[in-house]
């Protein structure tokens, strides 16, 4: 017979929970735990929300992804002075 | 590059004529290359350095590192991947020849629980508005902010993983560490940053 999960072994899983990567065993005993657990149901959720904003904390940074000109022309300089053709 | 699909190769991608020309040294081939990679790549490193001198230093050490070597690149990967990897890696150099700056120990930002295994605070429920503002910019802001005041070391593996979307192997092998270590490290900065998100998000329980 499976032992039930406390909460601290429950916790340890939910990343891998997230990611889609907990193997089927622990992914049941989890579950079960999920279902008889509010409090960990909201600290799921609330981790959930983490992951999706901080894959959205840096959306603004490609509208700013350009390199000065000064760095272009000393990177290619660099390049002509450091490495000339072969 | 998520680790969910296979990213294609430079030889599928038919880079092949730009990276001969670049192995040949072919000046217009790298402006090219410098123009159409660097916005992004300095993205890069200004993520993982705050300091925008520091990026800025760090795109052209990387990037005159790759193109030294661009001779032993085999078209195994996309030339932007490679770029990447290189770039992280000037970046990481950087960030470490830097003092360390004071930072709070992780374990105060992670769950504890009493001796039967139940956690020992309630987790406050986040109100509604926490994902409705995921697009503004203050809420992003915010979580830039948040994201800041991780431990170093935990704050990149969450970088590499969660916002630049390395998969698991390749952020071990650029933080030359294990993959478990990674596994334990990105579990530990959302639980960690999830503390720290609270007090914006969290309702105040009765």
């Amino acid at each position: 017979m499976m032992l039930h999960f406390t909460c601290q072994e429950a916790l340890d899983y939910l990343t891998d929970y997230l990611d889609g990567q907990l193997p089927a065993g622990e992914l049941a005993r989890l579950d079960e735990h999920l279902a008889v657990c509010p409090q960990c149901v909201d600290y799921l959720n609330n981790l959930r929300a983490t992951v999706e904003l901080t894959r959205h904390a840096c959306a603004q940074d490609s509208a700013l992804a350009q390199i000065p000109e000064e760095l272009v022309q000393a990177i290619l300089q660099a390049r002509e002075r450091e490495f000339p053709k072969p | 590059m998520s680790a969910a699909s296979q990213p294609p190769t430079a030889s599928e991608l038919n880079e092949a004529p730009l990276v001969a020309r670049l192995q040949a040294g072919d000046a217009a081939s790298y402006e090219q290359v410098v123009r159409q990679q660097g916005g992004r790549l300095l993205v890069v490193a200004r993520q993982i350095l705050g300091s925008e001198d520091d990026a800025l230093d760090a795109l052209q050490d990387g990037l005159l590192t790759a193109f030294k070597a661009i001779g032993r690149f085999e078209g195994k990967a996309k030339l932007s991947t490679w770029l990447h990897r290189i770039i992280v890696n000037a970046a990481l150099m950087r960030l470490r020849s830097r003092r360390r700056r004071r930072e709070r120990p992780i374990d105060d930002l992670l769950p504890t629980f009493l001796s039967d295994g139940h956690q020992a605070r309630p987790t406050p429920t986040w109100n509604q508005s926490a994902l409705a503002g995921i697009q503004q910019q203050e809420t992003q802001q915010m979580v830039r902010a948040a994201i800041d005041k991780l431990p170093e070391d935990y704050r990149l593996v969450l970088l590499l993983r969660d916002i630049q979307e390395l998969d698991t192997a390749g952020t071990a092998e650029l933080l030359g560490i294990s993959e478990g270590n990674v596994k334990v490290r990105l579990h530990r900065a959302r639980q960690a940053l999830k503390t720290l998100l609270e007090p914006m998000f969290g309702e105040t329980l009765p």
